[in-house]
């Protein structure tokens, strides 16, 4: 038997989550570990967005209460790829450059060990040689991983993403998954991680998680 | 038209105050309009420059009705006055129409093009309404509300130059911020804190810029120079910084060659560079069309 790890990275108790006058989701208790690769499984707007914007600090609770034990800079999160306006003349290398925003001062240029960070990060999600591409004209799969890329950047400790395998093909989804894999055990980055698609979440995640009815139910 | 250009590029010419003051206009309205492209807020571009000119027309006609205090003696220190009540009504009635969008917005009080079209025709009419208002409304008076870069002296290139090397200053140094806050407002807030106070920023920029344009330019050419360089340079660039050094080098080359045709065919500046600036954003639309296929 392992010792039971100390504080969870993120913990919410009784939370009471949405945007208006009505709760998408109440009475949400969940607790990630350090190390966990959990799923968020659910149909669309059941609230796995919500429950991903909160866990950041990007909603404010409506109720209950929220514990990070983390630093918001070390929170990676990759949005929805439709999120993002593809109007921007933006290269895949900048996009991923961002991640590393929140280290630099305004008067700063960016430095050289950072450029390598952006690069291993490019390189980590197979994305290495299209640094130049327009961020625009990738394919879903692609400007997934550009996103994915851009949150290793930041060096999280944990890493959300929501919905990454929407608008993405079969090859690119499983493509993707096994990068998450290896990021859970290979640094054992700590990884929650939203979709429709049941079957690869069950594939991927150690812990999966169903928000429906307005609340969330965890199988025993 | 060589001639024409060598002539108003020579530092003897005359109105060689004003063709500078055009290329500073062209060199950093772009960079700021740039971001409001990107955010998808021309319509924004569009109203402040009128919200600007508003502010123009309500101080001089303020002024001339005993609301304001009346200037000195002679015609040079009147001048010098209705050039700063100018300043002093653009600058306010920028910076109150967009402290009330703002608010509107914050408040969800309608869709975002509706409140900004109901201010630009609001903003319109007060203009003209103001200046037939004024007892002396006459053409200089309209002049002023127009905004005539043909008659900038150095004092007042001075004046424009100094603001917007600040402003470009402002634009360099905050780049990054500015940009992820118009990218994505989420990454903002986990990696800077919040996206509200580089939207204060952007849109403080944008209203020092554009009241400051107006009194020089004019509303129409101010919002020529803030939205079509970047819209026409989008199709030929990939990459951010060479999108704000090409948006800024063709306003720039849109007011060089916009002086030189007004110099060579007699024509009004603000509607030749700005059907020049049309000209510009469809080519390259139609080049970068033709690239694609």
């Amino acid at each position: 038997m392992g010792a039971a790890p100390a504080h969870p990275v993120i913990a919410l108790q009784g939370a009471c989550l949405g945007y208006g006058a009505e709760p998408v989701l109440e009475g949400v208790d969940l607790e990630i570990h350090a190390g966990d690769f959990v799923g968020l499984a659910g149909a669309n707007g059941s609230g796995k967005t919500t429950l991903l914007r909160s866990m950041l600090g990007l909603l404010p609770l409506r109720g209950g209460r929220v514990e990070r034990h983390l630093a918001r800079a070390r929170l990676g999160y990759v949005p929805q790829n439709d999120s993002l306006s593809a109007y921007f003349p933006l290269s895949v290398w900048e996009v991923a450059a961002m991640g590393a925003y929140g280290r630099l001062r305004p008067w700063r240029l960016f430095p050289g060990d950072e450029r390598r960070r952006v690069d291993r990060a490019l390189d980590r999600v197979g994305l290495g040689r299209l640094g130049r591409t327009v961020f625009a004209h990738l394919s879903g799969g692609q400007r997934q991983r550009a996103l994915i890329a851009r949150a290793l950047t930041m060096e999280p400790a944990l890493l959300l993403l929501d919905e990454p395998f929407s608008g993405v093909d079969r090859d690119s989804k499983a493509d993707i998954a096994q990068q998450l894999v290896d990021l859970n055990h290979g640094s054992r980055m700590t990884i929650v991680l939203s979709s429709h698609d049941n079957e690869i979440l069950d594939r991927t995640c150690g812990r999966v998680i169903r928000a429906s009815n307005g609340g969330l139910q965890e199988p025993a | 038209m060589a001639g024409a250009l060598a002539e108003i590029l020579d530092p003897s010419f005359v109105l060689f105050p004003a063709v500078v003051g055009s290329i500073v206009l062209g060199l950093v309205c772009p960079v700021v309009g740039g971001f409001l492209v990107l955010r998808r807020s021309v319509l924004l571009g569009l109203t402040l420059p009128q919200l600007a000119a508003a502010g123009v027309a309500f101080s001089l006609f303020a002024h001339e009705v005993g609301l304001v205090p009346h200037p000195g003696h002679t015609s040079g220190d009147a001048h010098e006055v209705e050039r700063l009540l100018a300043y002093g009504g653009s600058l306010l009635f920028t910076f109150a129409g967009m402290v009330l969008l703002g608010l509107m917005e914050r408040r969800g009080a309608g869709r975002a093009e509706i409140r900004l079209a109901v201010a630009y025709a609001l903003a319109g009419s007060l203009t003209v309404l103001f200046v037939a208002f004024h007892p002396f409304g006459d053409v200089a008076i309209l002049s002023l509300v127009k905004g005539d870069a043909v008659v900038l002296s150095w004092t007042e290139f001075a004046t424009l130059g100094g603001v917007y090397a600040v402003v470009m200053a402002c634009l360099i140094l905050f780049r990054r911020e500015l940009l992820i806050s118009s990218f994505d407002r989420d990454l903002t807030v986990l990696l800077k804190g919040g996206a509200a106070v580089w939207d204060l920023l952007l849109y403080l920029l944008a209203g020092v810029t554009v009241a400051l344009g107006v009194i020089m330019a004019g509303p129409l050419l101010t919002f020529g120079f803030l939205v079509l360089p970047p819209i026409a340079v989008r199709p030929l660039v990939s990459r951010m910084a060479p999108y704000f050094i090409a948006a800024s080098l063709a306003g720039a080359g849109i007011g060089v060659a916009g002086f030189a045709v007004c110099y060579r065919f007699d024509l009004p500046l603000g509607p030749t560079m700005v059907a020049l600036g049309c000209g510009l954003v469809l080519g390259t639309h139609a080049v970068g069309w033709l690239w694609k296929r």
